[in-house]
């Protein structure tokens, strides 16, 4: 702040242990502004907690705190799982600082969190200040998974590009800490090889080291890095320099709220003069019809009918969407269709069903995800109607009915395809659809419905697979790769099954048949379900195998020592040079020419360029329509050798060290009183553990416990 | 102790801060001033942090703690106030 008068300070873990005395002088008043984590104030064990609450009887600093503000407040409803536990004692700590008024802020609360956060907190019937959330300048399109593995993603990659510069700064956002290096890996064999060093694609996650996840800001900042593959850890409250110009969203799933949507979502286009976009990709599962019942359960009509309002007749007639009439949605009683607009003459009609929708409640259990979502996602990629203005609904928000969505600006892709249709659609293609940071409208789900009901059959898309040829993996990599996976098995698993006391030897547990078996099968997995599947054929049963726990480790394991493996084939470099770019300088060429319409392949343009939506022109050629409709180029490129700057020695393997509950020796205490914790005669702390509260709020840890102590349990009998 | 009125926090955020607290800006103030909890939902980048740090006015040597779940966003905050620890 301005004239340094108001002096601020942070509290975490780090910095408390680089100055010890920093609770002292917060007990002196040095600081008006006191930034804390959590834990800091929150745990039982806490000098807040402990000290200032219960032990000072004359603090000042107690009697001079005007406020408590609960910044991002968002994360207690949204990440029921991971940050409650955090949060516990949170409602307390209100009822004990009766004085101070606290204050909640967040950019996202639909009504169902903010009903959460104000009983979590314990807040007193509390003034609610709204501002409109609605963002002019973030564009929302959705994207149907149409090929294998992620080859979808391939289109974030320009073909063809000259410098990493061309790629817009995209963050892609995925929900499993395993798949960001995977994706990450497979973007980078897209870039050709000059490119493909490990900084314009970058992952990020909450195990990555904390100098890499540094080292990852300063490139983003610096404009060194174009994507950073990463999960919920960057997905809110960091300002980067540089405004990010895409995002995405890799696959939606049950436990996904559209507040973590919009959280992400809202990364992008910091700097409100420039668009972003904002891109989700969902399975074929995610996009079926399906309704939900203002009684019942919801339905997943897959063998019902679909309905007269589904399917392509909503656009063939632009206005019936604004139409009452011809509206699916019924009054309550009958069920709503997911795939329903919402606008200002239905909203009486559809509102009930929103209600019906914040009273669901996330279950937080990561291993329960499927791709049945919850409604309110389910409405926001299934809609026929403005996506935005179904979301703002959603959120309650003051500028539901975008003001200018239908006068020129639209900003998600029903509208978009609505604008491009104009009033005189003829049913035919238009000939060039916007682009949007090099991604073109005609990908959306929308445009595909409505352009082109012929989706690519089966044997197109195998067909495109089979002219694809990778190249053998250099044998040397293969070795090293091999060599990594034995050293995890030496060092790592070995020191993971001591710890959870498993009396068997690692090369029990991993066979080196298994390793054979990966190393001679490694093109065939891109996620940990290839690795199970091709584990499962040298007789490993999962989740049976003792193996199962640890699979996470050493899939990163492998996917690391695969990316650095690169480093060393520099010796070999010149010869196999000419032939990476040649694979990338055939875009129209032979095998994928046929099937992408020039169109498409110039269509990349410089990051900020958004094209305007085009009217329809006269009658294209009926084969032009066909052919547009492939999904993006499945490019794979083998992985020459990059001359990378690397010494040929094998780098030190960095150990990503995948939470596996940590579990000390504890003494458990049951169902007994867990608010005081209080030192023993020995002065020790025991803690005390509420097992059935833990099994409610975070069961994976629970279970993780239950087998770890079984273990130890089984361990220590046979010992004796 | 008695706490500000609303005009004499909107003074010295003034001067202190050199911001001109917007409409719901003051709003929130001015239920925070009357002793009541406050939720303020806006988007970011519009000035949700102004409200926490003018609170530390309303009382001559007020304090305010803002408990944050991510160490950057602390450590970012912390930064823009001039004062890094």
């Amino acid at each position: 702040m301005n004239n340094g008068k108001v002096r601020a300070v942070a509290l975490t873990r780090e910095t408390l242990q680089d100055d010890p005395t920093l609770w002292k002088q917060i007990e002196e008043m040095q600081f008006r502004l006191i930034y804390a984590t959590p834990e800091i104030i929150l745990a039982p064990s806490s000098y807040f907690n402990r000290v200032i609450l219960h032990e000072t009887t004359e603090s000042p600093f107690l009697d001079n705190l005007v406020a408590v503000a609960l910044d991002e407040c968002h994360v207690l409803p949204a990440g029921w799982g991971e940050w409650r536990p955090s949060y516990k004692g949170i409602g307390r700590l209100r009822d004990l600082l009766s004085k101070a008024v606290f204050v909640a802020l967040s950019a996202t609360l639909p009504p169902d969190w903010l009903r959460a956060t104000i009983s979590e907190a314990h807040l007193r019937a509390p003034a609610i200040v709204k501002q409109s959330i609605r963002r002019m300048n973030i564009v929302t399109w959705v994207v149907e998974i149409e090929g294998p593995g992620f080859t979808d993603l391939a289109v974030l990659v320009p073909q063809g590009i000259t410098a990493p510069a061309e790629i817009p700064l995209t963050f892609l956002f995925v929900d499993s800490r395993a798949e960001t290096i995977a994706i990450a890996e497979y973007l980078r064999e897209l870039l050709p090889q000059q490119f493909r060093a490990q900084d314009v694609i970058r992952s990020y996650s909450s195990t990555t080291g904390a100098l890499t996840q540094a080292r990852t800001k300063e490139l983003i900042d610096s404009g060194d890095c174009h994507i950073v593959v990463c999960t919920d850890t960057l997905g809110m409250g960091v300002h980067f320099k540089r405004t990010i110009l895409r995002v995405v969203q890799w696959k939606l799933h049950s436990e996904m709220h559209i507040g973590t949507l919009e959280q992400r979502s809202g990364r992008g286009g910091r700097d409100m003069s420039t668009t972003s976009l904002t891109l989700i990709f969902a399975t074929r599962a995610n996009l079926r019809p399906r309704t939900l019942d203002s009684t019942a359960e919801e339905t997943s009509p897959d063998s019902q009918e679909p309905s007269a309002g589904d399917g392509d007749s909503s656009f063939a007639a632009p206005e019936s969407n604004t139409d009452p009439e011809s509206s699916t949605s019924g009054p309550i009683g009958t069920p709503l269709e997911f795939n329903v607009a919402v606008t200002p003459d239905n909203w009486e009609t559809v509102k009930p069903f929103l209600s019906l929708m914040y009273s669901a409640t996330p279950t937080g259990n990561a291993k329960r995800r499927t791709e049945r979502l919850q409604p309110h996602l389910q409405w926001h990629i299934n809609t026929h109607g403005c996506r935005i203005d179904q979301k703002m609904c959603y959120f309650d928000d003051e500028n539901k009915w975008g003001v200018e969505c239908n006068t020129g600006f639209q900003d998600c892709d029903p509208c978009m395809v609505r604008a491009l249709l104009g009033s005189g659609f003829t049913g035919e293609e238009p000939t060039e659809a916007p682009i949007i940071h090099g991604i073109s409208l005609n990908l959306t789900c929308t445009y595909k419905r409505v352009f082109g009901s012929d989706r690519p059959t089966k044997s197109v898309r195998q067909a495109t697979r089979l002219t694809i040829q990778r190249q053998p993996v250099e044998p040397e990599r293969l070795k090293f790769v091999e060599n990594a996976i034995r050293s995890w098995r030496e060092n790592d698993l070995a020191g993971m099954l001591q710890r959870d006391a498993l009396a068997i030897g690692p090369t029990v547990v991993f066979k080196d048949e298994a390793i054979n078996t990966i190393i001679a099968r490694y093109r065939n997995f891109r996620s940990m379900e290839d690795l199970k599947a091709v584990l499962q054929t040298c007789g490993l049963r999962f989740p049976n195998a003792l193996l199962t726990p640890y699979l996470d480790n050493l899939f990163i394991t492998i996917t690391l020592a695969f990316a650095e493996s690169v480093s060393i084939l520099k010796g070999k470099a010149p010869a196999q040079e000419s032939r990476a770019p040649q694979h990338h300088s055939q875009p129209a060429g032979s095998t994928l020419g046929q099937q992408h319409p020039p169109a498409l392949h110039n269509s990349f343009q410089p990051p900020p360029v958004v094209s305007v939506p085009v009217q329809p022109a006269p009658a294209p050629a009926p084969t032009t329509l066909r052919n547009s409709f492939q999904p993006p180029p499945a490019i794979s490129v083998p992985v020459p050798p990059t001359p990378a700057p690397t010494p040929a020695t094998r780098p030190a393997v960095p150990f990503i060290p995948v939470p596996i509950c940590p579990l000390p020796d504890l003494t458990v205490v049951t169902q007994k009183d867990n608010n005081d914790a209080n030192p023993d005669d020995n002065g020790h702390f025991k803690i005390k553990i509420d097992l059935k509260r833990i099994r409610e709020e975070d069961p994976t840890w629970f279970e993780e416990f239950l087998k770890t102590r079984k273990r130890r349990h089984t361990a220590r009998t046979t010992e004796t | 102790m008695r706490m500000a009125d609303i005009n004499e926090l909107f003074r010295e955020i003034t001067f202190e801060l050199s911001k001109t607290p917007y409409s719901w800006q003051k709003n929130a103030f001015k239920h925070a001033l009357d002793g009541r909890d406050v939720v303020v939902s806006a988007g970011t980048g519009s000035g949700k942090s102004l409200i926490f740090q003018g609170l530390c006015f309303a009382l001559p040597q007020g304090v305010v703690l803002v408990i944050c779940p991510l160490k950057a966003i602390i450590m970012q905050q912390v930064k823009a106030c001039g004062r890094s620890r």
